[in-house]
């Protein structure tokens, strides 16, 4: 029975794909301003985004995408970890075989492994740099200095993820790495031994280390990073967005493009150059990536398409460069675990070796009494530092000793990296890489 | 009138007894889960292990002359004999875990340099600590057992 | 942005797409179109022909689960042609295997006798294995090692080099220094019961050919051998796999549960029959048989045979008396504490049969001219040119003398040096030569070796105070004070323990003395150890302690009671282990 409300069975039918498309996209292409404030929020994907982004969060100068990259590196990472997962066993006897058949007969095995190895070590560095990024341009200061703790959070299970996952291969380098790892773990006093053996679930590294890295590794960490994530980018909106200088937020005082607007103004009577308000004037056209139309006094642009076209670059260029060094450098694998014949030397992960080598010289202190301290520090920066100075501008004169100390810290762990990699051999002995 | 004043008063008890219920409601649920976190730390702290045994014989004390310095690979000590008795010294490393080598020195490890002296003390390298030294003792089968998870003090001899 | 956006998605697309292409076109792929293509070509049964065609390439897999571990063997996927006897003449990989009755590829597999990596589907991977696969493909003679492991009947005649190996493992003394469960016992070297599963064979023969190769301090002795025969002994250690697949479960049991026996059978070491002839010999002819098979020719030199690493043994009959002999024979390391000489498993009679044996010998003759008698005599420890580099002198310990340091040897007495020379040294490798060489012969050498060997020096000694007892009796006090001095000046050198291996040590040319060298501190004069702490020893970096480190006659007499305590003397309780393989032989 047709009625205006429903056409009838065969119009029903023969509009059906019609109506699907539009039950799923109900809001077309964004071609307008209300468009594109409705893409952030009717989108269930989008919606953490703001409507409008400011002008400075876009610079890629500014933030050199270093927390898009980590965000796309730990996408990568999860994807490949779940294709990994369908062929990979976390047992003894069968963890070495199961890598060899990945990279010999599983269907682009070797790109996968790879690509998970590399985007690995990746993300280490990246939130790494994220971090000093952070630090550079005091984004830490008030009232962002939670997120800055969720982020030291954030590092220390980027490390812990990726020393759960070293485990996995089970070959000499994962088993003596961890070996070492968590021996240094266990010089913490009074409950070093017991955390180890409650890491390892036994006395040395075996089958119940196994299956506690490869658990926490693919279930119990992802889940606490995911959601912790979530709350970061959340603390983000709530603190009013990325950090940017003060002076940024109206363009006549502190023009983002300081060339483009100056010769805006030129052409206006010399009241102007005074006015804060919104003028209404036909303002020229000026170049640059992002649409100047729609420029409120406030500085900010549309998200749509702005900051999505910036993350969505930062992602590509990630899958680029995991792509291309995937595909140049093979992931290691070495002989099946010995737990009798130690190689010559052993060395813990990368991100630890600065540890490693200070445990050489002072085992309490190098592995559990610096690395703390450390730690401590990077969390109660922002409670230590509560001058507002400098903040979202790169080495700030305002902050220059912070921003020595800083750098400082970075160089000596550095050193000690590169030291603990390239200039110790058999026998922890120094030799010259060359 | 007296309708009302009951009202106050029932209203007043409802307060405060929904305060009483909401208490227990929480002591009930928060208890619960300070209980559950608890069991977490009973529940990931294994009761057995599945590598080697930490208590396990090694023979009749004959089978060890005097002399003897004999690694055991698989559980990681090495036997000696010497006029004051038999002994069991552990053979992994003191720095970061791996399993030392026996010299005629001593014992060296081979991942970062330790060297330790026929005694287990440090000679060099980066190792903290002597090599741990094992409670022994005299089954009732005249057998020398060994317990891995009862260090002694270093010398400390199983005089058979 | 949006342009490198577009840039990049395209390159991202075209990496996708060769990704993709290259999957679909592995090296092992292009193989078996060969192989099928070719085979069809070739085949003239319309049958096989069209099996042939409507193949596609796949991976061809062997799961092997009745010999051991389980093992997965890919390799006849790019060697497809293995099992068709039409390709014998073709290149690999698509050549022909040799048939091996018995043996077929889909009960075996592959790898459980050439070694290699089953699992992998590219030749790199599968031969090689990539970094530090401890089983690459194994050369054609050493595959027979693989197949003892079911083969297990000794002296199976189709594993020649297995069996030479064997023979090698017990003529060339390796018996005494590394276990072999089942096989032998030694506590010096690394046990060897699994190392061809636990060494690449490479390295084992990169260490019987060098063993100082990866081992700067090893004391395995470098033997001469042919490349023959270090072939066969590696292929001989490769077969040692701890517990053959096959051996009954009780077999192998009994064989992992063996503990340090007295000493081994004889006949395992020469055989049955050269036993049984053995026994009906007296004691000495006994000895000459035994010499060359137990393993003293990979050390020692008697006559024309010389393993380049002991002493020469054609003047033992002079030097030595049977005591001695047993003694050193059951214990070597109680007589010369740094004698790389393992304990010999072997019972007392056979000890008795090869000390008759050299006893029994005939003397050489002792060259007239002293420049001929140190080249025969001396050059051997002391290096043709007297400078303590001789052939052997890498092996012993203390090493010996550099005779051309004349700080040293013009700052002893004469009769000092020469009594060195008659009497020997206790506790070193310095045999009495006064046995072989008459007194005044000893004085001539000596005289030579100052005249024309002996470089530099002072050119007359000054006389030196020197105590003839120790003015200090022994105490424990006494030896407690000197612990405080050795452990204050001198364990940098000597070591915490006083056995010579101080952190100094490594670079210190000669090394710092053992002092835990008990036949040495008991045979020394007081004076002797006096003087070498207060003056010093030139020529060596032994300090004169007496005036750098300002240590009077008091404290010096204190460090000697220390050095004492150390090595059961002067009333302190006797450390000296007694042996417990004397007894109940």
């Amino acid at each position: 029975m047709t009625t205006s409300t429903n056409p009838g069975f065969v119009t029903n039918l023969l509009q059906l794909p019609r109506n699907a498309w539009r039950s799923l996209f109900r809001n077309p292409l964004p071609s307008s301003d209300l468009g594109r404030s409705q893409t952030s929020f009717s989108n269930f994907f989008l919606h953490i985004h703001p409507v409008k982004t400011h002008v400075n969060t876009l610079r890629p100068t500014y933030t050199l995408g270093l927390g898009m990259a980590a965000l796309s590196l730990f996408v990568v990472l999860v994807i490949t970890g779940m294709l990994l997962m369908f062929y990979y066993v976390p047992s003894v006897e069968q963890a070495h075989n199961r890598m060899l058949d990945l990279r010999g007969t599983v269907a682009f095995g070797s790109l996968l492994r790879n690509m998970h190895r590399w985007s690995a070590h990746g993300m280490v560095a990246v939130v790494f740099l994220h971090l000093c990024r952070v630090f550079f341009t005091g984004s830490y200061k008030a009232p962002r200095e939670f997120n800055w703790v969720l982020g030291v959070v954030l590092l220390l299970l980027t490390f812990f993820l990726s020393f759960t996952g070293y485990l996995l291969p089970w070959d000499q380098l994962a088993y003596w790495a961890i070996t070492v790892g968590t021996a240094i773990a266990g010089y913490a006093p009074f409950v070093g031994e017991q955390m180890r053996f409650v890491l390892l679930g036994d006395r040395i590294v075996g089958q119940e280390a196994l299956i506690r890295f490869y658990v926490l590794h693919v279930a119990v960490l992802p889940a606490v990073l995911t959601t912790l994530i979530a709350v970061h980018f959340w603390r983000i909106r709530k603190d009013g967005g990325l950090s940017r200088p003060e002076d940024s937020n109206f363009p006549e005082s502190q023009p983002a493009y300081p060339q483009a607007i100056a010769a805006k103004l030129e052409g206006l009577a010399p009241l102007a150059k005074t006015q804060k308000t919104k003028t209404f004037g036909v303002l020229g056209m000026v170049r640059g990536p992002f649409s100047k139309i729609g420029n409120t006094p406030d500085n900010t642009v549309y998200s749509w398409p702005n900051l999505f076209l910036g993350e969505l670059f930062c992602f590509a260029v990630t899958v680029l460069g995991v792509l291309v060094v995937s595909l140049l450098f093979a992931a290691p694998l070495e002989a099946p675990a010995d737990p009798t014949h130690p190689p010559n030397p052993s060395k813990a992960p990368w991100y630890f070796l600065g540890l490693q080598e200070m445990v050489s010289y002072s085992a309490f202190w190098g592995g559990i009494g610096i690395p703390t301290l450390m730690v401590l520090g990077l969390i109660l920066l922002p409670y230590l530092d509560r001058s507002p100075k400098g903040v979202g501008v790169w080495f700030s004169r305002e902050r220059l000793l912070a921003v020595t100390l800083f750098i400082l810290f970075v160089l000596t762990n550095l050193v000690l990296i590169i030291i603990g990699t390239f200039f110790r051999g058999p026998n922890w002995s120094l030799v010259l890489p060359w | 009138m007296t309708v009302s004043t009951e009202r106050i008063q029932d209203r007043a008890a409802t307060v405060t007894r929904r305060r009483a219920l909401a208490l227990t409601s929480v002591f009930g649920l928060l208890g619960a889960g300070v209980v559950a976190g608890l069991s977490n730390l009973l529940f990931f702290r294994p009761r057995v292990t599945y590598g080697e045994p930490s208590r396990f014989r090694i023979g009749k004390p004959e089978a060890f002359p005097l002399g003897t310095r004999l690694p055991m690979t698989r559980q990681r000590v090495t036997i000696i004999r010497t006029a004051a008795g038999i002994a069991a010294i552990s053979n992994t490393c003191t720095h970061l875990g791996c399993v030392v080598a026996t010299t005629d020195v001593g014992f060296a490890c081979p991942c970062h340099g330790s060297r330790f002296d026929p005694d287990g003390s440090v000679l060099g390298g980066p190792a903290p600590r002597p090599l741990s030294w094992f409670e022994l003792s005299l089954s009732p089968n005249g057998e020398v057992e060994v317990d891995t998870s009862k260090p002694v003090p270093q010398g400390s001899y199983l005089k058979v | 942005m949006r342009v490198a956006l577009a840039v990049i998605s395209v390159i991202v697309l075209a990496i996708h797409g060769v990704v993709f292409y290259n999957q679909l076109h592995a090296r092992w792929q292009e193989h078996q179109i060969q192989y099928f293509e070719e085979a069809a070509k070739i085949s003239d049964n319309e049958l096989v022909k069209a099996t042939l065609e409507s193949r596609s390439p796949a991976i061809e897999q062997v799961i092997v689960r009745n010999f051991g571990t389980e093992r997965v063997d890919r390799c006849s996927t790019c060697h497809i042609a293995v099992d068709d006897p039409r390709f014998v003449k073709a290149d690999e990989p698509l050549r022909t295997h040799p048939p091996i009755p018995g043996h077929k590829f889909e009960q075996f597999g592959c790898t459980i006798c050439h070694d290699g990596q089953g699992r992998a589907v590219d030749a790199e991977h599968a031969h090689e294995g990539g970094e530090d696969w401890p089983w690459p493909l194994l050369p054609k003679e050493m595959i027979e090692a693989n197949c003892v492991q079911c083969h297990t009947e000794p002296n199976w005649p189709m594993a020649p080099r297995v069996n030479a190996g064997y023979r090698l493992f017990f003529e060339r003394a390796c018996y005494t220094c590394h276990t072999i469960a089942g096989l032998s016992y030694g506590s010096i070297g690394p046990e060897l019961t699994e190392v061809g599963r636990k060494r690449r064979f490479s390295y084992v023969l990169g260490k019987i050919e060098n063993p100082r190769a990866t081992n700067p301090t090893s004391t395995m002795p470098k033997q001469d051998l042919t490349p023959e025969q270090r072939l066969e002994l590696a292929t001989f250690l490769k077969a040692q796999q701890g517990g053959n697949i096959s051996n009954a479960p009780v077999e192998q049991f009994v064989s992992s549960q063996q503990q340090r026996p007295q000493w081994l059978p004889i006949e395992r070491i020469v055989g049955r029959t050269a036993a049984e002839g053995m026994r009906t010999l007296n004691a000495a002819a006994q000895g000459e048989a035994l010499l060359p098979k137990v393993g003293c020719f990979a050390c020692h030199k008697l006559d024309d045979r010389d393993g380049r690493v002991g002493p020469d043994l054609a003047y033992t009959n002079s030097q030595r008396d049977h005591a001695w002999l047993m003694d050193h024979f059951q214990n070597p390391k109680a007589v010369v504490p740094g004698s790389v000489m393992p304990p010999y498993p072997l019972p007392n009679e056979i000890f008795n049969s090869l000390a008759q044996y050299l006893l029994s010998r005939n003397s050489p003759t002792i060259p007239s001219e002293p420049a001929s008698q140190f080249k025969a005599l001396c050059a051997r420890c002391h290096g043709v040119g007297g400078h303590g580099d001789g052939v052997i002198a890498q092996y012993l310990d203390p090493q010996p003398r550099d005779l051309t340091k004349g700080p040293f040897m013009k700052t002893k007495t004469r009769e000092r040096l020469v009594d060195s020379v008659r009497n020997g040294v206790p506790g070193t490798s310095m045999a009495p030569w006064g046995r072989v060489l008459t007194d005044d012969q000893s004085a001539m050498l000596m005289d030579y070796i100052l005249a024309n060997i002996t470089q530099g020096g002072p050119s007359k000694i000054t006389k030196r105070q020197v105590p003839g007892a120790n003015p200090v009796q022994y105490s424990d006090e006494s030896a407690a004070r000197g612990e405080a001095t050795f452990l204050n000046r001198c364990w940098g050198c000597h070591g915490k323990k006083a056995d010579g291996h101080g952190p100094n040590a490594d670079e210190i040319i000669p090394r710092p003395r053992n002092l835990r060298n008990g036949p040495f501190v008991r045979a020394a004069s007081y004076a002797r150890l006096h003087e070498s702490i207060k003056y010093g020893v030139q020529g060596t970096a032994m300090p004169a302690a007496g005036f750098d480190f300002a240590l009077d006659d008091q404290a010096i007499g204190d460090v000697i009671n220390f050095i004492y305590s150390m090595n059961g003397m002067g009333g302190a309780p006797p450390t000296k282990v007694a042996d417990s393989r004397k007894e109940g032989r």
